[in-house]
């Protein structure tokens, strides 16, 4: 069968039932089902579910009068901050995604670029978030206990060995969890990319 | 409705064929089909008001449709590709003969056996777009569409027979 065959086949088929224009009006009032729409709209949620604690957090650090509790909410309310800064750069990250217009080969090339910078900044966060959470627990210890006596604790061996095993422990666990949580999220997508790349760029590299 | 909303529904309303042809292409499942449809209009919306004219309006169709369909992360297929003849059920309003009917669930199957790239060369082949069109749209040279298109065309054959 030739390429004149098919094409007969193909041009003389309803293949479709024609939209109507209120249809396709409707549909620019629809929400992308895209993944990164969907990501987006998750970080806009924990963005703004943020700022609100946040601000909800500021308020009981100026009405509380213990002093060691106004040190752990300022230290909650720092990591607040960094997380605003994190959400920020993901979104921005994120929009990056978005134009489509260029030739197949050219936006196959960006997304991979993307993507790859997209999940390295994600990894990068992931495994700075767990050491900066023990560094926060082991300053709202110091703040409970007070300095002399969290370092009196410190003078026994075990104590030391116990707290050395539990951050390489959880930093190791940190830095496995996120290789592998992002490889499930989107190594599949990466490498369908770079293979639809490889087999564009196949064609001309053999010319 | 605003006129640049007009303006663009009335485009989409005449070239939806290419839209409907995209989708079909990528999606057997009609749900799935109708979602990437969905998906295209939205993003042909989203990148209208850039659109300067300098390619051909079906051109820069192509481009995002199969943008969208190809590369745009979308959630996978609810349904795998299909491999049953019959499983691409088309919307065929009349009655064709059975023949016809035959030949292009055929030719649909054999098309869905084809890798993403290929599917989005033939289609275009079979919308008798220019060969220095499919490579514009593709972002490779015209030799190697070419070449593409001859081995396509041979799977496509053997496809045809099996």
């Amino acid at each position: 069968m030739e390429l004149e065959d098919l094409k007969n086949i193909w041009q003389n088929s309803d293949l479709y039932k024609p939209r109507r224009e209120e249809e396709i009006s409707d549909m620019l009032k629809g929400r992308s089902k895209s993944i990164i729409a969907r990501l987006k709209r998750n970080v806009w949620f924990e963005l703004v579910f943020t700022i609100t604690g946040g601000i909800v957090l500021l308020y009981y650090v100026f009405s509380i009068p213990t002093s060691s509790f106004r040190v752990a909410f300022v230290l909650v309310l720092l990591s607040f901050i960094l997380y605003i800064i994190y959400y920020v750069k993901k979104i921005r990250l994120l929009k990056r995604f978005e134009g489509s217009q260029g030739n197949v080969r050219a936006n196959l090339e960006r997304l991979i670029n993307d993507l790859e910078a997209f999940l390295r900044f994600y990894y990068r966060s992931y495994t700075i978030l767990f050491p900066s959470f023990l560094m926060l627990t082991l300053i709202l210890a110091i703040a409970e206990l007070g300095l002399e006596q969290f370092l009196d604790s410190l003078q026994e061996w075990r104590t030391i060995l116990y707290l050395l095993f539990l951050v390489t422990f959880s930093v190791a666990l940190a830095f496995w969890i996120g290789k592998w949580y992002l490889g499930k999220l989107y190594g599949t997508h990466l490498q369908k990319l770079r293979a639809l790349l490889r087999e564009l760029e196949e064609g001309d590299t053999t010319m | 409705m605003t006129p640049e909303e007009k303006k663009f529904v009335q485009l989409v309303n005449q070239h939806q064929g290419l839209i409907h042809k995209v989708a079909l292409m990528y999606e057997a499942d009609p749900e799935a089909r109708n979602d990437l449809f969905q998906e295209i209009v939205l993003q042909l919306w989203k990148a209208f008001p850039t659109f300067r004219g300098e390619s051909k309006i079906t051109t820069w169709m192509y481009r995002i449709a199969l943008n969208t369909a190809i590369s745009g992360l979308r959630k996978k297929n609810r349904k795998p590709p299909t491999e049953d003849i019959h499983d691409g059920h088309l919307n065929i309003s009349e009655v064709h003969d059975t023949d016809h009917e035959e030949n292009l669930q055929r030719l649909q199957w054999a098309i869905r056996q084809l890798s993403e790239i290929d599917r989005a060369m033939i289609l275009m082949a079979l919308e008798e777009v220019p060969y220095e069109e499919i490579a514009e749209t593709m972002g490779i040279t015209q030799n190697n569409v070419r070449v593409r298109m001859n081995r396509i065309r041979e799977r496509l054959r053997k496809l045809m027979k099996a």
